[in-house]
C-alpha cells in the first residue's frame, strides 16, 4: 500500500501587523531605518485620513509629523494590545483634533481644489460633479463625523476599530455615522439619483 | 422580520454591512432584515454610492521623502544640545506668531523675547575649564574648514564594515574623508557640491552605514 507522505509545510502567510509590530520594536530601540519604513508605509493613508478629518491642507503635514514624532518617542510603550494601525491612527486622530482646536475648527484656509492631488481615476463629468458634491458634503460634517465616514469607506474599518481609534464607545461611533449619513443625504442629491445597481448585496470590498 | 435585530439596529449597522466588516452573525441578521425592509434596501443603495464616491476621491499627494526629512531634522533638534532646542523653540514661536489670534500675539512676543534672553545669558555664561565634553552623532567636527566646492556629511559605519567596503562606497559617491573617526566613530566626508542630498540617500540606503546626516552645528557647507 502506498504510504501517505506528510503534507509539505506551507509557509506562514505574511502578517502585516506582525511585521509592523516588529518595526515598532526596532523603533523603540531608536532604529531610524525601521522608523522610515513605518513612516513610508503609513504616509499616504495618514495624509488622506488627516485631510479628510481636518479639511485643512495647511495642517496635514504638520499633524502627520506630530503624530509620527509621538510614534518615535512612545514606541517603547506600545505592547501590542491593539494593532499597530489602530495605535498609529489613534495618535493621528487625537493630534488632528488638537490641531483643529488650536487653529479654529471652522476656518478652512486652503480648499481641496488647491491641493496637489493624484490624477482622478475617472474624468467623466458625472464623477467630477459627484466629487464636488462629496467635498461640499464633507465640509458640512464635524471632524469627528468625517473621521467615521473616512474610516468606514476608505479604510474599511469595523465599528470596533473605529471606536478604539477615536477613544469613544461603539454607540458613539454608530451615532456619529447615523448623523453623518443623514446630513450627507441632504447635501448629496446626486448620490440619490437611481443608477444601475451592482448586485443585491454589498460588493464594495 | 427577524427577532434579533430591530429596524433601528439594522439601519445603524448598514455602513458596516456595505464595507463588509460585520461578523458573520450580524451580517446574516442584517441580510435577513433587508429582505423585508424597503427603507433599509434604499439606504444600502445610497451607502454603496457614498462608498464609491469616497473611495474614488483623489488622494492628497505630498512627498514622503521631504516630509520624513523634515521630521528627522525635528527629532535631531529635539534630541540635540540645548542651544539647538532653543533655536527650534524660537522658530516654533515665530511660526505661531504668524497664525495666532491678535490677542495671543503679545504673549508670543514675550515668549520669544524670553527665549532670546535665555540664549543670550547662556552664551555669556563662562563655562568651567573642566566641563566634560561629549558629542552626538550630529555634532559637526569642531575645527574643520569646509571646502566651499563641496558638501560636508557625517557618517558612521556599522562595526563590521571593512575598509574596502568603505572605500568602494566613498568612491561611488565621489567623496573623500576629511576627518574622523570621532569619539563616537563618526567620519566627516565631503561630497561634490549639489550632490549632498543624493549622497545622503545613498548612504542611508547602504547596509554598511549606521548613520548618515549633514554636518550641523552651524558649520558652513
Amino acid at each position: 500500500m502506498k504510504e501517505l507522505l506528510p503534507p509539505a509545510p506551507t509557509p506562514a502567510p505574511l502578517d502585516a501587523n506582525a511585521i509592523e509590530h516588529d518595526l515598532v520594536r526596532q523603533i523603540a530601540a531608536k532604529d531610524r531605518r525601521a522608523f522610515e519604513a513605518l513612516y513610508r508605509a503609513y504616509y499616504r493613508r495618514l495624509m488622506r485620513f488627516l485631510f479628510r478629518i481636518t479639511r485643512r491642507a495647511d495642517l496635514v503635514e504638520e499633524v502627520l509629523n506630530d503624530a509620527m514624532l509621538v510614534v518615535w518617542q512612545k514606541a517603547d510603550s506600545f505592547h501590542g494590545d491593539s494593532r499597530v494601525s489602530t495605535w498609529v491612527f489613534g495618535i493621528a486622530y487625537r493630534k488632528a483634533l488638537k490641531a483643529l482646536e488650536r487653529a479654529g475648527r471652522s476656518r478652512v484656509l486652503v480648499g481641496e481644489e488647491e491641493l496637489p492631488t493624484l490624477a482622478a481615476p475617472e474624468n467623466e463629468v458625472e464623477e467630477i460633479e459627484l466629487q464636488d458634491w462629496l467635498s461640499n458634503g464633507l465640509d458640512g460634517l464635524s471632524p469627528e463625523q468625517r473621521m467615521v465616514v473616512e474610516s468606514v469607506y476608505y479604510l474599511g474599518l469595523s465599528y470596533n476599530d473605529i471606536a478604539e481609534i477615536a477613544g469613544c464607545p461603539i454607540g458613539t461611533v454608530k451615532t456619529r455615522m447615523f448623523h453623518a449619513r443623514r446630513r450627507l443625504k441632504v447635501l448629496l442629491p446626486p448620490l440619490l439619483v437611481t443608477r444601475p445597481k451592482r448586485g443585491n448585496e454589498a460588493s464594495t470590498k | 422580520m427577524n427577532d434579533t435585530l430591530t429596524h433601528k439596529e439594522a439601519f445603524e449597522l448598514l455602513p458596516w454591512y456595505v464595507n463588509r466588516s460585520l461578523d458573520e452573525d450580524e451580517r446574516r441578521d442584517v441580510r435577513e432584515h433587508l429582505s423585508t425592509c424597503l427603507v433599509c434596501r434604499r439606504e444600502v443603495t445610497f451607502l454603496e454610492r457614498l462608498d464609491r464616491a469616497v473611495v474614488a476621491s483623489p488622494d492628497v499627494d505630498f512627498s514622503p521623502k521631504r516630509s520624513f526629512s523634515g521630521l528627522m531634522e525635528q527629532i535631531e533638534v529635539s534630541e540635540g544640545p540645548l542651544a539647538r532646542r532653543m533655536h527650534a523653540s524660537l522658530l516654533t514661536g515665530l511660526r505661531s506668531l504668524r497664525t495666532a489670534h491678535p490677542l495671543l500675539r503679545g504673549a508670543l512676543v514675550v515668549q520669544a523675547a524670553m527665549i532670546l534672553l535665555a540664549a543670550f545669558l547662556l552664551l555669556r555664561m563662562p563655562l568651567p575649564d573642566s566641563a566634560p565634553s561629549f558629542e552626538t552623532l550630529t555634532d559637526a567636527p569642531a575645527a574643520l574648514t569646509p571646502d566651499p566646492a563641496s558638501a560636508r556629511l557625517r557618517v558612521v559605519f556599522v562595526d563590521g564594515a571593512s575598509m574596502s567596503e568603505v572605500q568602494a562606497l566613498l568612491q561611488l559617491l565621489d567623496a573623500r574623508v576629511v576627518d574622523g573617526p570621532s569619539s563616537v566613530g563618526a567620519f566627516a566626508i565631503d561630497v561634490p557640491a549639489g550632490k549632498g542630498a543624493d549622497a545622503l540617500e545613498e548612504l542611508r540606503a547602504n547596509g554598511r552605514v549606521r548613520f548618515a546626516g549633514p554636518a550641523l552645528a552651524g558649520e558652513p557647507q
